[in-house]
């Protein structure tokens, strides 16, 4: 019963700390590309 | 903004373009282009109304015969001005228009890049996928290889030149486009960034798409 | 017009002052037009050269705020007197005032949607003589206002002078048989070509969906036409422009590679009895086909008009159905063809447009036009034997 306790406790915790899925590290990459470009508001004549 | 334009022979041909463009909350940006050269095509206008995930809404300007034309956006796959550029590799790129993969870290040049694998979300993408390289230090585009629908290694885009404006964004000055399939390429340069010059939107609609010069 | 030209002229007199700013473009081309068949009339020809030339001056001033512009037209035609004209296609001030316009001087506007004809398009007088498509249009002077609004576009027009639309002279091809003679035009309004038009117009898009609605009540852009005896014997025809009023509405739905089309017109004044028109359809587009960059476009449009029982309208119950290739290559190769069809007559009409870009400022561009089988009481009947095609290089800077 404590084991699985703690084993479900650890399957709570551990994803995040062990890292995301591919799929999830690549829109957190596009996520954080994006928030560095945005509010530029306008970009008007070349 | 200018595309040079250059066939399997050698041949160049010169595009003149103008763009401004207007960030939207919570949806795409509104984008105004004006064609200069060709000079059969000066005066020719495009406004586009991007979409985070639908259809974009696109009206084009011919001067000539002083007519407006919704068009259909679907044909984005399809080549912008003759170049190597299709138009949705110009639209604006919103997060929401792919589902990604984390592939690999790696060097690209002097710098260390994320390797990231993206897949359009509208089944009209010409693509089936692309591999993007973003520096891991500022999250700017470095290079991008274009796969078509048969899955196999279509174009190269290769960003160079960043400036940093307002300290923050960075955009580079030229993006050049190679076709492995054809041998064709087109560099295309942006100079003269503005950003914050006041824009509206109400610079954005068929009256200044009429009247932009 | 002649007044008109030079009010155009004092207008743009101020223009030298600003000279470095004034931006010039335009084209200069030169026609070549082949008739396929024998000449109905012994006076005309087998083929026509013609030499044309449309510069536009541009000054733009206050941020783009004040904009003028003074685009004249030429062309001189080898035969055809009345095609050897001159137009000012444009001259005209337009002043912007945040989600205002105002327009004063000679203009051009363009009212919808579909491709083979155009019924709600009524600002500006054809310039027949250019081109039988009607695409073609002489500068009209007016004042114009124009406003921007969260539900929609709004455009008004004042306009004070009439334009006559100009006919193929004795010599000219393509052109009636018996020709139209414009020097005995009548008028319904007293006050022939000063009578006052007017014209309203709103458009706003919903989603996929475009819509414009127009109201026009003034001199009739399309003439009747009165046989006449002139004192050499010869027959005519002249001109007749009623008074008329029209609503239109023009609408597009853009379902993906789907647009659908319609425009339908209400008219008075035009002959006897009040009529309706329309032209419905829709264009589909194949995108980049057989595995190259190429769009090929498929047209379908139904064009109708209640007045069947007479012979004033040669598209009363018609079929067009045409074809838009579109290479998408560095030299903008495109190609139309068309053909209208009569649903009950034999009549038929073939249309073909191509265009391509050589280096950097040259444009070449072919068209086709052949009328095949056209009935008898079709009136489009005298142009029967008058196919031809025309080649044309421009050169643009």
């Amino acid at each position: 019963m404590k084991y699985s306790l703690i084993a479900s406790l650890l399957i709570l915790i551990l994803p995040p700390a062990w890292g995301q899925t591919p799929e999830e590290h690549g829109l957190q990459i596009a996520q954080e590309a994006d928030r560095r470009d945005t509010g530029f508001n306008d970009l008007p004549p070349t | 903004m200018t595309m040079l334009l250059r066939n399997a022979h050698g041949e160049e041909s010169l595009r003149y373009m103008r763009t401004r463009a207007l960030e939207v909350e919570n949806d795409g940006d509104k984008t105004l282009m004006v064609f200069d050269r060709p000079r059969d095509v000066k005066g020719t206008a495009l406004l586009t109304f991007s979409h985070k995930t639908e259809l974009d809404d696109q009206w084009l300007y011919l001067p000539a015969l002083k007519r407006v034309k919704r068009i259909a956006s679907k044909n984005k796959s399809g080549p912008f001005m003759g170049s190597e550029f299709a138009f949705e590799d110009l639209a604006s790129q919103e997060v929401e228009k792919y589902t990604y993969k984390y592939l690999r870290d790696e060097a690209c040049g002097d710098l260390q890049c994320f390797v990231i694998e993206r897949y359009p979300v509208d089944p009209n993408s010409g693509y089936t996928r692309q591999m993007v390289w973003l520096d891991k230090q500022e999250y700017r585009p470095q290079k991008i290889d274009y796969y078509d629908r048969k899955n196999s290694l279509l174009k190269t885009l290769e960003f160079s030149k960043y400036s940093q404006y307002l300290d923050r964004y960075w955009r580079a000055a030229d993006m050049f486009m190679s076709n492995h399939q054809t041998a064709k390429t087109t560099l295309l340069s942006w100079s003269n960034y503005q950003f914050r010059v006041g824009l509206k939107d109400s610079d954005f609609n068929r009256n200044s798409l009429k009247r932009i010069r | 017009m002649r007044l008109r030209g030079l009010t155009a002229m004092l207008l743009f007199a101020a223009l030298p002052v600003f000279a470095d700013d004034v931006e010039i473009s335009g084209y200069v081309s030169a026609q070549n037009r082949y008739f396929v068949q024998q000449e109905l009339d012994s006076r005309q020809h087998g083929n026509y050269v013609s030499l044309a030339a449309e510069p536009e001056f541009y000054l733009e001033k206050n941020a783009g705020n004040d904009v003028f512009r003074f685009k004249p037209f030429v062309r001189l035609d080898q035969y055809d007197s009345k095609r050897t004209h001159a137009d000012v296609r444009e001259a005209s001030w337009l002043h912007v005032s945040g989600n205002s316009e105002w327009l004063v001087g000679v203009s051009k506007e363009y009212w919808g949607v579909t491709e083979s004809v155009h019924l709600v398009d009524i600002i500006n007088q054809t310039d027949l003589v250019e081109n039988p498509d009607g695409e073609q249009k002489l500068g009209q002077p007016m004042l114009k206002f124009s406003t921007v609004q969260d539900w929609g576009i709004v455009d008004l027009f004042v306009m004070p002078w009439f334009r006559e639309r100009t006919f193929a002279g004795k010599e000219g091809r393509p052109r009636s048989s018996p020709r139209v003679d414009s020097s005995l035009t009548e008028y319904d309004s007293g006050s022939e070509q000063h009578h006052v038009d007017v014209a309203a117009r709103w458009i706003n898009s919903y989603g996929d969906w475009d819509i414009g609605l127009s109201g026009f009540y003034g001199t009739s852009r399309d003439p009747d036409f009165i046989p006449k005896v002139k004192s050499s014997g010869e027959v005519v025809l002249a001109p007749f422009y009623p008074v008329i009023g029209q609503i239109g509405l023009d609408i597009q739905a853009t379902k993906g590679d789907w647009l659908w089309k319609l425009e339908t017109i209400y008219r008075n004044g035009q002959g006897e009895e009040n009529y309706i028109a329309a032209d419905a359809g829709f264009e589909y587009t194949l995108v980049g086909v057989a595995g190259t960059q190429a769009d090929v476009g498929l047209l379908l449009e139904y064009l109708y008009d209640d007045r069947s029982k007479s012979i004033v309208s040669p598209f009363d119950d018609d079929i067009f159905a045409g074809m838009r290739l579109t290479l998408n290559d560095a030299q903008s190769t495109e190609l139309l063809f068309g053909v209208v069809q009569d649903r009950h007559e034999s009549s038929r009409f073939f249309n073909l447009e191509a265009s391509r870009r050589l280096g950097e400022s040259f444009v070449l561009s072919i068209q086709g036009r052949f009328w095949n089988n056209i009935a008898r009481d079709d009136p489009l009947y005298s142009l029967r034997d008058d196919d031809y095609i025309e080649i044309d290089l421009k050169r643009y800077f």
